[in-house]
């Protein structure tokens, strides 16, 4: 059931993305950074939390856990790479309050996993998942800044073909 | 966390020697690709690992160990840093030998080879332990499927571009 949920809101997103607007500001390699990054800061994230400082307890089921894995490598930096490229578009207003929509998603979806025994926490609450997603958040908007001005910085390349 | 579960071996002077060893290859060759597309070859091969080892080589399925066993070590972090080298090199001798559709089969064949090969000498100094029935030939998947994306990806922006 968890699995179908997730595996179904990731394609929604994947579809916005190929057949839809959110990404007509940016480029594919835009995307591409965005998507891939989180990803990449996700998953560790994750297995620090889990294994490393174990804050967090994850499931042992393996059908539960292929959830687990599609929440966090997929799904999560979908969302995130689509309210980045929104934030970094837009007004003052539009800033906040698509900032208060992701917080609202991201806390009602750990209110779930938590729910549906995906993992559990020990030392860690529904209020670091906020502050964490948050600061991944601004993170992501100042490398997408930084990543746009880098080929204007470092014109002098030779023979070079993107 | 630590550097490593069991002091310095042989299969940490290795992974320290292949990444030297890359990274100045890296270094020494001629960039063929803007600095936007490296960063996001060596992010693409970073993370491709990163999630297949954070996916298989954890429980339920904990599938292998990297370095000296299963906790997350510092060592664990610096074999990452063998990925984007060779994601860089797997890309620029593609664009290098300016290949036609014909070869491009036979290129990533060769690739899969060579990095088949690789994993099993890291394999043989202790850099991974398989668990729990799993053999290195079913990473020749993973390679034939990743390589396959790196250049469908390529293509695509160069087409784009």
């Amino acid at each position: 059931m968890i699995v179908t949920f997730y595996f179904f809101i990731s394609w929604v997103l994947v579809m916005l993305f190929l057949f839809n607007k959110i990404h007509q500001h940016a480029s594919v390699k835009e995307v591409t950074l965005l998507f891939l990054l989180s990803c990449l800061i996700n998953t560790h994230t994750y297995v620090g939390l889990f294994d490393t400082f174990k804050w967090m307890k994850t499931t042992t089921e393996r059908e539960l856990f292929i959830a687990v894995l599609i929440y966090k490598n997929i799904f999560v930096p979908l969302l995130i790479s689509c309210f980045t490229l929104q934030i970094f578009r837009s007004n003052r207003t539009k800033k906040i309050l698509f900032y208060l929509l992701f917080s609202l998603i991201i806390v009602s979806v750990d209110l779930i996993n938590v729910f549906q025994d995906l993992y559990s926490f020990k030392q860690w609450n529904h209020f670091y998942t906020f502050i964490y997603y948050s600061i991944f958040l601004w993170g992501l908007l100042f490398t997408l800044k930084w990543y746009r001005g880098l080929d204007s910085s470092s014109g002098s390349e030779n023979n070079v073909v993107d | 966390m630590s550097w490593t579960e069991t002091g310095f071996g042989v299969n940490d002077y290795c992974v320290l020697v292949g990444v030297i060893i890359s990274w100045g290859i890296y270094f020494f060759i001629p960039k063929l690709f803007t600095e936007q597309f490296r960063v996001l070859i060596f992010l693409f091969s970073l993370t491709v690992a990163s999630i297949m080892d954070n996916s298989f080589g954890v429980r339920p399925f904990d599938f292998y160990d990297i370095m000296d066993g299963p906790k997350y070590t510092g060592m664990d972090l610096v074999v990452y840093l063998l990925y984007p080298p060779y994601g860089y090199f797997f890309l620029y001798f593609y664009k290098k030998l300016s290949l036609s559709d014909i070869y491009i089969v036979f290129y990533i064949s060769v690739a899969t080879i060579i990095s088949i090969c690789y994993e099993w000498f890291l394999y043989n100094v202790g850099v991974f332990h398989y668990k729990n029935g799993y053999q290195i030939l079913y990473s020749i998947c993973f390679y034939l499927f990743f390589q396959s994306i790196l250049i469908i990806y390529y293509r695509l922006v160069e087409f784009k571009h």
